[in-house]
């Protein structure tokens, strides 16, 4: 048997590093249907404001070579929904169930962290300063070294266990951010969120979604999330959750190389909902191929 | 027994529908989740250019006996197009069934059923549904032109067609708003209203079904990446905020819609 168990620190263990992507998985609950969700390494949920959001109207979606845009706009019940009627769901689950939190403005997210802090079955959140998609806020405190810092230490104040955040790769240099991050007491980084784009019809003269421009996501972004991965990996000592187009083991085995400690399964999730837990046997039959025992072996294993 | 499925079905044939559609029948799991009309499937399509997400596709017709299924098809896009060219033998990756289905209970006597195009292919189970309930289904269906009118034998079966042609070449000229049974004073034969079709004809039959006091369902057809109801893509906009056309919907009472 390999052993695949990885620790993210700050009592997040996962038995296998395959997680899923916030917005991609529902609340876990969508994909019993498909497979046993508990054997994953965990998996993290909608993007949850303290206040209930609506989001963006229709069309928000668009396909794209090798790719799709969304600007869905973290519509959610906001936090106490999510704590009354959706958490006491989740706590069947055996593995790590994340939620990702999101806001716009610092008080929001300290609020909305301190409230699921408070959830004995949720060990971990992903603060995402990432979103693409809302006008105040989200996007906003990822682009900025200061800004991120501010709001991850005002977070960390409040909360005690795992703060994971997300980074937008809508940036000139990401490594700056994640150290600025680090530096401010999160204990890993999840890269990279959506990458802003824009699709238009020519035919109507008019852009496809109803923002204009939205987060593009999908196997078009991996390289580019590869790349980013590597190169915070050159600058920060906490580990790495890496994402973006992951649609195989290959591409998750890529990741690990490149200095990721863990994976997300996103868009994959969408053309094939079973991904997540074929990525988790591919893992395993890598390592067992390439005489690999632990998996952590291959973070940052990459041969230059 | 899950609620839905991913598999990969056997196709038994594929017969071309007129000039832009095709029909596929496909060999279900022996053992299979429950399946309603008005739910829809979601398929892979490998090897079609820029498509990478599945396509919704809505049931038209399934045999619990036989475990038969059938779709009903636009070659629309790249997508639909690759999937036109698909033969006896081939397998289909298919997630199936989803959405909520048409509400059977709620027809009456009488339901019209409404179809616009393509939009007539889950009409067929649906009929077939409310024929096995005592009802007797009237159908009024719009197409550009007399030979677009799809399947026309197999809906006989179950009720009458009526029939609006944009040319005129059969039925009532213009649209199926234009048609007898959707005036004030046909409506009153009509217990329900069930459509499925182009947005604007979806709109105009709802304004007159809500003028007559009918209850009428529409089934949206809205862009959407999963199907299932994680993505929150495909929304439209109702009386309790947006709700996702692939889980909530795609069938929804008129009066929640925001039309």
């Amino acid at each position: 048997m390999v052993n695949t168990h990885i620790s993210l620190g700050n009592g997040l263990e996962l038995k296998n590093p395959v997680l899923t992507a916030s917005g991609t998985f529902g609340y876990g609950l969508e994909y019993d249907d498909f497979f046993d969700v508990s054997a994953l390494g965990g998996f993290i949920v909608k993007g949850t404001t303290l206040m209930p959001r609506e989001g963006n109207p229709y069309p928000r979606l668009a396909e794209t070579p090798s790719g799709m845009l969304n600007a869905v706009g973290l519509q959610n019940k906001g936090v106490e929904y999510f704590c009354d009627h959706i958490y006491p769901k989740l706590t069947k689950y055996t593995n790590n169930v994340i939620v990702n939190v999101s806001g716009s403005s610092t008080d929001d997210y300290v609020k909305t962290a301190e409230r699921i802090a408070s959830l004995e079955h949720i060990p971990a959140i992903e603060l995402n300063i990432s979103c693409p998609n809302v006008k105040q806020g989200g996007m906003a405190f990822g682009t900025d070294c200061a800004q991120a810092a501010k709001v991850v230490s005002a977070v960390r104040s409040v909360y005690p266990k795992h703060l994971m955040v997300k980074l937008t790769p809508n940036v000139t240099d990401i490594a700056s951010i994640a150290k600025s991050v680090e530096d401010a007491g999160a204990d890993s980084v999840s890269l990279i969120n959506t990458m802003l784009g824009m699709a238009i019809d020519a035919e109507k003269r008019r852009p496809v979604i109803s923002t204009v421009t939205a987060g593009l996501s999908g196997p078009a972004l991996k390289p580019v999330a590869l790349r980013m991965v590597w190169q915070v990996s050159k600058v920060v000592k906490i580990p790495i959750v890496g994402l973006g187009g992951i649609t195989n083991a290959t591409d998750a085995i890529e990741f690990l190389l490149a200095g990721a400690s863990a994976i997300q399964i996103g868009t994959a999730n969408f053309l094939d909902p079973t991904t997540p837990i074929k990525v988790v046997k591919g893992i395993e039959d890598y390592m067992t191929r390439h005489n690999v025992n632990n998996v952590k072996e291959l973070i940052g294993g990459l041969v230059l | 027994m899950p609620q839905k499925k991913l598999s990969n079905l056997t196709v038994l044939s594929n017969s071309v529908q007129g000039e832009d559609f095709f029909l596929l029948r496909l060999k279900t799991d022996e053992c299979h989740p429950a399946i309603k009309p008005g739910q829809f499937v979601e398929i892979r399509i490998s090897g079609a250019e820029n498509v990478m997400l599945r396509r919704p596709i809505s049931i038209h017709n399934f045999n619990e006996d036989s475990k038969v299924m059938e779709l009903l098809v636009r070659k629309a896009g790249n997508g639909t197009k690759c999937l036109s060219r698909c033969q006896a033998g081939d397998k289909i990756d298919i997630v199936y069934p989803l959405g909520n289905g048409f509400d059977v209970a709620a027809a009456g006597e009488r339901p019209l059923l409404v179809g616009g195009g393509v939009g007539v292919a889950p009409l067929l189970m649906l009929a077939a549904e409310l024929r096995k309930a005592g009802a007797k289904p009237v159908f009024l269906f719009g197409a550009r032109t007399s030979s677009a009118i799809l399947r026309r034998e197999k809906f006989k079966e179950y009720g009458q067609i009526d029939v609006a042609t944009e040319d005129g070449s059969e039925g009532v000229k213009g649209f199926v708003t234009d048609h007898p049974d959707l005036s004030a004073e046909g409506l009153k034969n009509f217990t329900s209203i069930y459509q499925c079709g182009p947005t604007p004809m979806m709109k105009a039959v709802a304004q007159r079904a809500k003028a007559a006091g009918v209850e009428c369902y529409a089934s949206l057809e809205n862009m959407m990446a999963c199907g299932f109801g994680v993505c929150l893509c495909c929304v439209t906009d109702t009386v309790n905020g947006n709700k996702r056309v692939c889980a909530d919907g795609p069938v929804f009472n008129v009066n929640d819609l925001k039309w």
